[in-house]
Parts: structure tokens; C-alpha cells; sequence
């Protein structure tokens, strides 16, 4: 009876004494390094898109690469050496990794934790007359493991994965019904290249949102119809309609 | 059974020293008297302004229980800026009763807004009391008339300031580097820019004929240069007017090149905003050539909120950030006037005594001059066009400027060396001052508040050949034109002014 009351007394004064302990840091273990795309936020000049609709269509002959940014984030320390990086292609991808486009420097450069990686496309022929997909996914390698990831949503991809396209031909940007036809009207290939050429802007895939800056494009667009109607009569399109802005 | 109480009582004993660890000291209340000070100043009651070099006083008053041997004083500034860091230190510039401080061009600012503490400290206990002035470091073009003047060779640019202290040759001594001449306009934007371009604050513009720059309102210094001002400069440089316009928290930057209208359009989203190319006509072409004045609505719901006119086809313009409009045939009276197709002259637009309506002085095609009056917004269905109105006041059309009252319906201009009063609702004027026979009136301004709320003031510039004048005439509560205040001397053509506040 007497060593049990007296267990009980130790057990109860252990259980407070052992809410005064300090516990350790819950630290990522630095055995397990992995690597993923840091999408949500823009920090520091990291963090990147999910999708890139890269299109030469528009550019003078005599541009022949263009590049896009990749930005890596790693899990775990950084180490004091480079690190390199492995990607792969999906099954589904039309594109090829050394012909289409290559990826410089993919290393986790020493003592980082994040990188942007140049992207390199080339203006291949074959473009003229296709839209090429990569889909890349960051693969498990001697260095990293595949990262940090998620389900993709309706408007992002998981952290994982990275897709863009490739083109030389001329085509109708995803989002010109809805950010750019309220402000240029109805879509022609042939409107599209003389936006390019009144407005300076060729980026059509990413839309403007900023007043000042549509208030510009349209600006710049109805002196450039203008000037154009002036010197040469209506602009027709390749649909043998005129060229007109709202 | 006397072990297992004790050693009870023991288990409990442990649990209570343990558990009195978490009670609550009752601590101790007890606290000193202090003897508490009130800090007034009533000699102060709104904003300190003081320029760089200039002596600051300050005196305020202490209530205290006692003497003020055992109190210390210190006097601290604080930048009291939006741009200001959250960590910055104060600078302690007395630690004297009273303030009677030069103020240190390497402490304070130009420009800038301070927060000055005044702490007053019991040496025996060690309570501090505060008290805050705002302070506004300026310079000595802080308010009052600026005008702009052609000098022959050189523009420049001369004030008269609210005590009436004439200062001259501003833009020629701050600006050796880029001199103008020949100038059209000067304009001072009538609230504050937020371009993200250049330091938030009102916009000035000296446009010249074939120049224009903005200036800083606070140095009188050039800022930017003309083709700065536009996201694509045009290729031909041929300003005629540059100023903001649109009611209260709808501005939009107005730019006139070669006639075209370049919008500047601001507002809380981010980004430079800047001009940008010309805006179409309402047909899409750009054939228009605007007069270098505009008017604007008065509230941000206004259905219209800048007016502008077409020279070349008798025609005034709703304008827009993106573009030029026509006025809807619905929201005009035709009977009184078709504002797309006027058929007359602009001479020049102008408030007028009721603020939601706005006179535009214009001389028919049969030489004769005419009043329309038109609103810049609707209830309903009503129209905007009020009234159109012929004119019996004599050489109006040949004035060199006219200045309409916003206090009654009356248009002051000046002719051949008469300054007339013209008085709208009777149809009738009167002669109110003659200026002597060389001196002909270039341009003429009408301030409401001149006087203070009391009374308005007349301000005519005239122009003798070789010298500038200006005459500050009061203006009595019929409108008349009443006594000459006071005359200044010494400036070269005034060929515009605006008031700097």
C-alpha cells in the first residue's frame, strides 16, 4: 500500500513537473531534400505561373530563341555544393527537351534554397504550321525528391508539374474574349498583327488590367487604323472583313 | 490509519504548493499622488508653417500644482510623412520652456509634414506630458497669385503673395538652366495628383509655344520635361494647354498637342499614369483643333465631368479617359442649342454664380455674342442645355479675356482701357474703373474668396508696352465693381495666372 501510494505521489508530481519541459524544434529532417515549383506567391523575384503560351508569330524573322523562367524551391538545408535538378517530360508532351527547347543551369545553386532557371526555346520549323506541349514534371533524382505537392485546381497546377506551348503560327490568344474583345472588338489574325504593330504590345496572352494602360492600347490602336485608313483605304482582314475598333 | 492521513495530507500539501503557483498576486495598489500638468497652447490652433531659416516660437501654457523648477523640457521633430519610416528617431531641437528655434534646413524638409512633441518631464518622478504641434515645412511660394509673363526674350514667372509681398523673376532664378520663352499658359491643378510619376501633390504646367515642362510646386523648379509627361511622346511638339480637369476625386490630366487631346487618367490602382496618344473624335478621326480651355462638372456623379470645344467644327466635346463623345440629342434642348454643332465661336468657359452650371461665352457668326449655359449632369429626363442668351455688353468679343462672378450673374471683362461689368439677368453694364490710356487689360480673374468669405476680389493685368501691372479691385456684395485695393508693379505681359494654395 505504501509503495503504491507512493508511486501515485511520483506520478502525479512527474505529470506537472513535465509540463515545465522545453521542447526541442520540430526541424525537417535534412535527410529527405526535395524539390517543387514555388506557385502561389511572388517573393523576392521567386515564384512562377503555371502556364506559358509562347508564341514567335509575331516576332521578326531574325528572332530565333526566347525565354521563360523556372523558378525551384527546395525543402530541407542548402548544401554547400550544386545540386542538379531533374526534370522529364509527360508521355503527352509533343514538345522535346534538346530540340524544342532546353533548360541552362538546372542546378540548386550552392547555399540556396531557391533558383530561377532560363528556359531556352527555339524558333524550330516545324512550329510554322503546329502548337508543340511540354508538360514538365520535376522527377526524383540523386538529389531531390519530388517536393511539396497538392492538388491542381480549376486555375493552377499542382507543385509538380509546369506546362507551356510552343508556335510560329498566328493564333487567337485564350483570353480574347474575355479581356480583349470589349476593348478591340471581334478577333482577326490580321487585327492581331497590326495591334502588335500600333501598340508595341505582343504579350497577348497575359492580359492588361490597369486603366491607364487599356486606355493607352486603345489609344494607340485607333491612330494607328487611323493612319493606316489614311495612307491605304479600310484594312481588310483575312476574312474579308474591315478592320474596325469599338 | 494515522500513516495514510499523514501521508495524505502530505499528497495534499505537495498538490497545494503546487497548484499556488498559478494563483494570482493580489499585488500592491497603493500608489502616489502626482501632480499631474496640463499642456495648452491657444495661440495655436491649426497647422505650423515655416520656412527653412525661419525663427519658430512657441509658448504654450502649463498648469501645474507648483512650480516649474523641478519639470525638464524637450522639444522633438518627427517626419509625419506617409513615406516616413515606422522606426525612424526623433530629433531633439530644444530643451527649453519655451521654443525659439531657427529652423534647421538639415532637420526640416521643404515640403514635408512634422509632427513636433513638446515633453514636459517631473524630474522627481519621472512623468512625462506631451503635447503636438503639426508643423509644415515650406518655402516662400506657399499661396497666393502666380503669374505667368512674357519678358520679350524669356517667360517668367512672378507671385503675389497672400500679405501681398511681390516676388519676381521666380522661374528665370530657379531655373537658369532651361529657359522658356514665349509662353500660353500656366496652370495649377485644382486637387491633388497621385501619378506614381512624381511626388504626390498639385501639378504645375508652363506651356510656350512650342514647350512645355512641369514644375515643382514647392521649388518653382522644372520637374519633367514635355516628353516625359506622355507614356509615347508625339513626334511633333506643339503644346497649347496642359492642366487637370473633371469634378472632385475625378481627375484627369488635359493635354492639348498640335489641337488633339492627350488624357492623363489617375486613380487609386497602381501603375505610372501618364499621358497617352491622342484621342479620336467621335467619328474616329482626328480631324479637331480644341481651344486651350475647358471646363469641369463638380462632383464625382456628375454625368459630365470635362467639357472641351472644337474649334474647327463649332462643337463641344464630353470627354472621356478613352475617348471623345458627342452629347446625346436626349439630353439636349435643341431649341436652345445643339452642343455638336453650335455654330458659333468659343470666347471662353467659365464657372458661373449657380455651381452646377457653366457659362461659355461665344460669338455668333453674325458677330454678335451670345451666353449658353449648360449643366454638367441631369436628373431624370431633363436636358443639360439651359439657355442661350444674346448679349448687349459692348466690345466683349474683342476683350482679351473675360472673367465670369461666381457670386451673382455677372461677367467682368475689359476694353480700350474700361473694365466693364456686365450683368447677365438685366441684360445691362457698367463702366468700373479706367485704366490709364497706354495700359491695355491682357488677362482678368475673378476670386471669390479674395477678400476672405466676405468679400471677392477682381484681379486685372494689364500691359503698357514695356511694363506688367496688376490692380486687386474689391468687389462689393452687388457685384459692382468697388474701390482699387492696391496696384503692383513691375512685371513684364501677364499671359496667365492661377492661385497657388
Amino acid at each position: 500500500m505504501k509503495i503504491k501510494n507512493i508511486l501515485y505521489t511520483l506520478f502525479v508530481v512527474a505529470c506537472f513537473a513535465n509540463s515545465c519541459g522545453k521542447e526541442e524544434r520540430l526541424m525537417y529532417k535534412d535527410n529527405d531534400p526535395r524539390i517543387y515549383f514555388p506557385k502561389n506567391i511572388v517573393t523576392n523575384g521567386i515564384g512562377s505561373i503555371d502556364s506559358v503560351n509562347l508564341s514567335f508569330a509575331l516576332d521578326p524573322e531574325e528572332v530565333q530563341t526566347d525565354t521563360i523562367s523556372l523558378a525551384f524551391r527546395i525543402m530541407g538545408a542548402a548544401k554547400a555544393y550544386d545540386r542538379p535538378i531533374k526534370l522529364e517530360l509527360t508521355e503527352a508532351s509533343t514538345a522535346k527537351m534538346g530540340y524544342h527547347f532546353i533548360a541552362k543551369d538546372l542546378y540548386m545553386p550552392a547555399n540556396a534554397y531557391d533558383v530561377e532557371v532560363p528556359i531556352i526555346i527555339f524558333r524550330r520549323h516545324g512550329l510554322k504550321d503546329s502548337v508543340l506541349r511540354a508538360e514538365l514534371r520535376i522527377a526524383e533524382s540523386e538529389h531531390f525528391k519530388p517536393g511539396y505537392d497538392e492538388p491542381n485546381t480549376s486555375s493552377r497546377l499542382n507543385r509538380l508539374s509546369y506546362n507551356f506551348t510552343i508556335t510560329d503560327m498566328l493564333t487567337k490568344p485564350a483570353i480574347w474574349d474575355a479581356r480583349w474583345a470589349s476593348l478591340f472588338g471581334a478577333y482577326s489574325n490580321t487585327k492581331l498583327v497590326y495591334l502588335t504593330q500600333w501598340t508595341g504590345y505582343r504579350n497577348w496572352n497575359t492580359a492588361v488590367n490597369f486603366p491607364q494602360d487599356r486606355n493607352l492600347l486603345i489609344q494607340q490602336a485607333r491612330l494607328g487604323l487611323y493612319e493606316y485608313e489614311q495612307a491605304n483605304g479600310p484594312l481588310i482582314d483575312e476574312n474579308d472583313n474591315r478592320v474596325i475598333l469599338p | 490509519m494515522t500513516k495514510i492521513m499523514n501521508y495524505n495530507l502530505f499528497i495534499a500539501s505537495v498538490l497545494c504548493l503546487i497548484m499556488s503557483g498559478c494563483y494570482k498576486d493580489k499585488g500592491n495598489y497603493v500608489y502616489e499622488d502626482v501632480n499631474p500638468i496640463t499642456i495648452k497652447d491657444e495661440a495655436v490652433t491649426e497647422k505650423l508653417f515655416a520656412q527653412p531659416g525661419s525663427s519658430l516660437q512657441l509658448n504654450p501654457a502649463l498648469e501645474l500644482n507648483g512650480n516649474e523648477d523641478d519639470l525638464s523640457f524637450q522639444w522633438f521633430a518627427y517626419l509625419n510623412s506617409s513615406a516616413a519610416s515606422y522606426s525612424q528617431d526623433s530629433t531633439l531641437i530644444a530643451t527649453s520652456r519655451r521654443l525659439d528655434y531657427i529652423v534647421d534646413p538639415s532637420v526640416f524638409t521643404v515640403g514635408e509634414d512634422y509632427k513636433l512633441t513638446y515633453k514636459v518631464t517631473q524630474k522627481k518622478t519621472g512623468v512625462s506630458y506631451f503635447y503636438f504641434y503639426q508643423l509644415s515645412v515650406s518655402d516662400k511660394y506657399t499661396v497666393g497669385w502666380i503669374f505667368l509673363e512674357d519678358k520679350a526674350t524669356k517667360a517668367d514667372l512672378s507671385m503675389i503673395s497672400r500679405s501681398g509681398e511681390v516676388i519676381h523673376n521666380i522661374y528665370t532664378e530657379t531655373n537658369p538652366d532651361y529657359p522658356l520663352k514665349n509662353p500660353t499658359s500656366f496652370t495649377i491643378s485644382h486637387e491633388s495628383v497621385s501619378d506614381q510619376v512624381g511626388r504626390d501633390g498639385k501639378r504645375f504646367y508652363i506651356t510656350t509655344e512650342d514647350d512645355a515642362i512641369e514644375l515643382d510646386g514647392l521649388t518653382m523648379t522644372k520637374r519633367f520635361d514635355y516628353n516625359y509627361l506622355f507614356f509615347v511622346p508625339p513626334s511633333l511638339k506643339k503644346p497649347s494647354y496642359i492642366g487637370w480637369a473633371g469634378g472632385t476625386g475625378n481627375l484627369a490630366g488635359i493635354l492639348i498637342n498640335d489641337g488633339k487631346l492627350h488624357v492623363n487618367m489617375v486613380g487609386g490602382f497602381p501603375g505610372a499614369k501618364k499621358f497617352g496618344a491622342p484621342l479620336s473624335s467621335p467619328q474616329g478621326d482626328y480631324d479637331y483643333d480644341l481651344a486651350s480651355q475647358t471646363i469641369s462638372g463638380t462632383e464625382y456623379t456628375d454625368l459630365y465631368q470635362i467639357f472641351m470645344f472644337d474649334k474647327k467644327h463649332r462643337r463641344f466635346f464630353d470627354v472621356k479617359p478613352n475617348a471623345l463623345r458627342r452629347f446625346d440629342d436626349a439630353v439636349q434642348d435643341l431649341d436652345i442649342i445643339d452642343l455638336n454643332n453650335v455654330r458659333m465661336d468659343l470666347i471662353k468657359m467659365d464657372s458661373s454664380h449657380n455651381n452646377v452650371i457653366r457659362n461659355a461665352v461665344m460669338k455668333g457668326l453674325d458677330n454678335e455674342t451670345y451666353l449658353l449655359t449648360f449643366k454638367t449632369t441631369r436628373k431624370g429626363e431633363e436636358t443639360i442645355t439651359e439657355s442661350k442668351q444674346k448679349l448687349n455688353a459692348p466690345y466683349l468679343s474683342d476683350a482679351l479675356d473675360l472673367t465670369c462672378s461666381t457670386l451673382a450673374p455677372h461677367i467682368y471683362y475689359a476694353h480700350d482701357g474700361k473694365l466693364y461689368r456686365y450683368e447677365i439677368t438685366s441684360d445691362n453694364y457698367t463702366v468700373g474703373y479706367t485704366f490709364p490710356a497706354t495700359e491695355v487689360t491682357t488677362k482678368i480673374k475673378f476670386q471669390k474668396h479674395g477678400y476672405g468669405n466676405a468679400q471677392a476680389r477682381l484681379i486685372a493685368c494689364t500691359w503698357n508696352g514695356s511694363e506688367g501691372k496688376v490692380y486687386y479691385f474689391k468687389v462689393n456684395p452687388n457685384g459692382s465693381i468697388g474701390e482699387l485695393d492696391k496696384t503692383f508693379t513691375g512685371f513684364g505681359k501677364i499671359v496667365d495666372l492661377a492661385f497657388k494654395y
